[in-house]
């Protein structure tokens, strides 16, 4: 059954689709021809671009191998690992350990990187490779290419999804879909073997760690879990090797390289060379040249994997986490899919080998699939490939901030998207004609612990008596993975659109920890809940209390109304000591006091409606 | 599956919200999907009030379901509905795919929970746990009786955790948790077969009964979570508590 029905054609399709893999260290583009992936070739004839930018090259600004170039003999202009900064605020960066040659600034919370006297955001940065792709493309292909699938590790939250899309639109690319990169490297793993069955994908990128879980089947790649961390990879491993040159170095010539921008840049720029030669070779030679000076050290694979072990360990975790997600064993996968330079390494194998008894599949381009993937999965949205569907899912939940600085979970992680959660919102206050609204990413129970998504604010609502107001407000996770917010007036029916702007605002050290620390934190995140929730109790009724106690002096003798407002006293005392006990003992006393008179006034509330019907 | 009454398309004759052709008279027809979706144009059809997370993965409402028809069928609906497939059309055919990509996802996450299904019958059928409570009285004594034991145990195991005597208690305490809970899953099961058998005999009007029965469940659901909440407080304890 053809899909492709005329009728409601939007336009016709302007020009071939293409797959993006935007690295933090190398970037490719691939389209589909004959079926069959094809990684197009750069200028210089290579399948890899570095994702790097140079801005003040010998003919002005630069980017790819060019740029890699002149990394290290002009670390001021040149900026590379830009998408560790994507989407992210200032406050994260300062809180991972993360150092970079090249200067980064503050601007309004945001991350701004310095370069003469300009200041670009990892946006725009990242907007320029993407216009260098754009361009490689169109030379390749010989035709204008503006239509693409652009990739991002699986983990990344709403804002690092929407900060690439912004970047893709920037560079002038209609983005059609941002999708997975573990998911993305299934599809290119799944095109011709038409493997079935169930299959992980361990993808160690240069800057994140993506782990996720696929069922395929006819076609179908279902995720049926995904976990991660969003700042681990490969850099992580040249900066193990730079950590011991810079101590070297400081011995012997008394100099720190973080305070030579210079010698830094050359110090990790060598190291990212010795690992790549120690996944082929059992030793090999770091060289740094400076200044008329040379340091030199043999290096052993054995001592490059001690050293890379701690870093290797991080990656256990969210691969067990994702196989208790999915409810499997190690056992029941058919197979598990490397991706990502660093999985050349052997020490990463048999770190795999190691978590899940079985040897990896090693028979594919760890560099490539991704792209290839990002192609197929354009081939799927241009209508030219039936046959297989993607079906991904959230990789953290979503969540609203509730009284008392709890988060009620709305969309749990894994769920498959596009999702959609409604919650129905009501007025604290009587006639209060606004409700504030935050939107939260991650595992964890309190506000604070979470990414913060979004503040917004629903405004116009009419002016009721407290909780008369009904406002339902819909929550879609699209298929990119991206939250849309809209709002209605159930009592009125009128619409409101609101733009969720990411609010970059918490600090991010914490996203790679929410779904561990989730965990091992739930027990006083629980002790936290139930004081805010006995709290919540608490006050509720105090409000009520305190409404009817003007007209208790008419209908109770003074003695009782005088207990009453001792109690409320009790109460309100025991919320300012936050004992969770005292203040269910003492609301629970406030209930009993206030018994009859409740009973009272609902009689009288009753009598009075039946006079007037 | 069984007893579903087959009448629907003949009362009710949808067409396609922009085409107009007659959703049921083609060729996938008496088919799940003849209403979601036409074959003829392409497009995914509004949802219609009458349609739940059963009807859109042609079933009715009951749990025995089989997890490998639903998938099936899951996976068929999604080909047919996913956004994937419609990159190319105009805004609205667009916004007809994600609303029901996105209820067909619901319904299959619930549906494949036996929890998840359970409590979306329950809330379909009108059965609140609060009003239940009120109705039925609280959780039956026998349970409380093993969570005061459980408090007991605790005090004991505090005081001396590596006493045998202890350590015996402790198992024997375990067992009749897991037999208990073990009990109540085996109740839920046949509650919800009995539901299953009883929903579309038409002979007699049964809907009653079958409310009776759900509620039995949802009392049955109770305690199952008195006793998982026990179960994750021993957890925690075990936890502390070594060579257990």
């Amino acid at each position: 059954m053809s899909l492709q029905y005329k009728f409601f054609k939007k336009t016709e399709t302007t020009g071939p689709i293409v797959g993006i893999d935007l690295g933090t260290t190398n970037s490719l583009v691939a389209i589909i021809e004959q079926g069959r992936p094809r990684i197009l070739k750069s200028r210089d004839g290579q399948n890899l671009v570095p994702s790097i930018v140079c801005f003040a090259g010998p003919q002005g600004p630069c980017v790819g191998t060019r740029a890699k170039q002149r990394r290290v003999i002009d670390v001021q202009n040149t900026v590379f690992s830009v998408k560790r900064l994507l989407g992210r605020s200032f406050e994260d960066l300062k809180n991972s350990k993360v150092q970079l040659p090249y200067e980064v600034v503050e601007q309004e919370g945001l991350i701004q990187i310095r370069v003469g006297d300009q200041t670009y955001s990892a946006i725009e940065i990242s907007a320029l490779i993407l216009r260098e792709l754009k361009e490689m493309a169109e030379k390749d292909l010989g035709v204008p290419v503006s239509q693409a699938v652009i990739t991002v590790p699986a983990y990344f939250n709403d804002s690092q999804r929407q900060a690439t899309r912004t970047a893709g639109r920037l560079a002038g690319w209609d983005v059609l879909r941002i999708i997975n990169e573990p998911t993305a490297a299934s599809l290119a793993y799944g095109l011709d073997r038409k493997k079935e069955g169930l299959i992980a994908v361990y993808d160690l990128g240069g800057g994140t760690f993506d782990f996720s879980i696929l069922k395929l089947h006819e076609g179908i790649f279902e995720v049926l879990a995904t976990s991660g961390d969003t700042s681990l990879g490969g850099d992580d491993l040249d900066r193990v090797i730079a950590q011991v040159a810079a101590q070297e170095i400081e011995k012997t010539w008394g100099i720190c390289i973080f305070d030579e921008p210079k010698l830094h840049a050359a110090v990790l720029d060598s190291a990212e060379r010795l690992k790549i030669k120690l996944s082929t070779e059992p030793q090999a030679l770091m060289q740094v040249i400076w200044k008329g000076q040379t340091y030199e050290r043999k290096w052993t694979l054995e001592e490059f994997e001690v050293l890379a072990q701690p870093i290797l360990e991080r990656t256990e975790k969210p691969c067990l986490q994702a196989l208790k997600d999915a409810g499997l064993q190690a056992s029941d996968l058919s197979d598990v899919i490397l991706v990502g330079g660093p999985t050349r390494l052997h020490g990463v194998r048999q770190f795999v080998q190691k978590i899940f008894g079985r040897v990896p599949n090693t028979s594919l381009h760890p560099d490539e699939l991704v792209a290839q993937g990002a192609a197929i999965q354009a081939d799927i949205l241009s209508g030219n490939n039936q046959e297989l569907l993607l079906l991904d899912v959230v990789p953290l939940s979503l969540g609203l901030e509730t009284y008392g600085g709890i988060v009620s979970s709305l969309i749990p992680r894994n769920t498959r998207i596009p999702t959609v959660a409604r919650e129905v919102f009501t007025t604290f206050a009587d006639f209060q004609t606004g409700v504030d609204i935050h939107v939260l990413q991650g595992e964890r129970e309190k506000v604070q612990d979470n990414r913060s998504l979004a503040h917004f604010k629903l405004v116009g609502i009419e002016p009721l008596p407290a909780g008369m107001a009904r406002i339902e407000v819909k929550f879609l996770v699209d298929a990119d993975g991206i939250l849309q917010v809209s709002a209605k007036d159930l009592r009125t029916g009128v619409e409101q659109s609101i733009e969720v702007r990411p609010s970059y605002g918490l600090s991010d050290q914490e996203v790679q920890k929410m779904l561990q620390s989730g965990l091992e934190n739930a027990e006083s995140d629980l002790g936290f809940r139930r004081l805010t929730e006995v709290r919540n109790e608490a006050e509720r009724i105090l409000r009520v209390t305190q409404k009817n106690l003007p007209q208790a002096d008419q209908v109770l003798p003074p003695a009782e109304v005088e207990t009453i407002r001792t109690v409320v006293t009790q109460v309100q005392e025991e919320i300012q000591k936050k004992d969770v006990r005292g203040i269910q003992d003492a609301t629970a006393r406030l209930n009993q006091v206030t018994l009859r008179l409740a009973e009272l006034l609902i009689k009288e509330t009753i009598s009075r409606s039946i006079k007037q019907s | 599956m069984r007893n579903e009454p087959v009448v629907v398309a003949v009362v009710f004759q949808p067409k396609c919200f922009r085409c107009q052709v007659l959703l049921s008279g083609d060729s996938l027809a008496r088919d799940f999907l003849a209403h979601q979706f036409c074959s003829s144009c392409g497009l995914v059809q509004p949802l219609a009030a009458e349609e739940n997370y059963f009807s859109v993965l042609g079933e009715t409402c009951r749990f025995g379901l089989d997890p490998e028809v639903l998938e099936k069928r899951f996976y068929r609906a999604s080909r047919l509905f996913h956004p994937d497939r419609f990159s190319n059309s105009d805004s609205a055919a667009q916004a007809l795919s994600l609303s029901r990509m996105s209820f067909l996802n619901q319904a299959y996450q619930t549906l494949k929970n036996p929890e998840a299904l359970r409590e979306y019958v329950f809330k379909r059928e009108g059965i609140f746990q609060e009003s239940l409570a009120q109705k039925t009285g609280q959780i039956p004594i026998e349970l409380i009786e093993i969570a005061e034991g459980w408090f007991e145990l605790q005090d004991e195991i505090l005081e001396e955790a590596d006493s045998l005597k202890v350590q015996k208690k402790l198992r024997e305490f375990l067992e009749t948790l897991q037999e208990r809970k073990a009990r109540i899953d085996e109740k839920i099961l046949s509650l919800e077969k009995k539901y299953d058998e009883r929903k579309y005999d038409e002979k007699n009007d049964d809907s009653k009964f079958s409310l009776l029965v759900l509620e039995e469940m949802a009392r049955e659901v109770q305690n199952k979570n008195y006793l998982s909440s026990i179960e994750k407080n021993r957890d925690r304890m075990t936890q502390n508590v070594t060579s257990i």
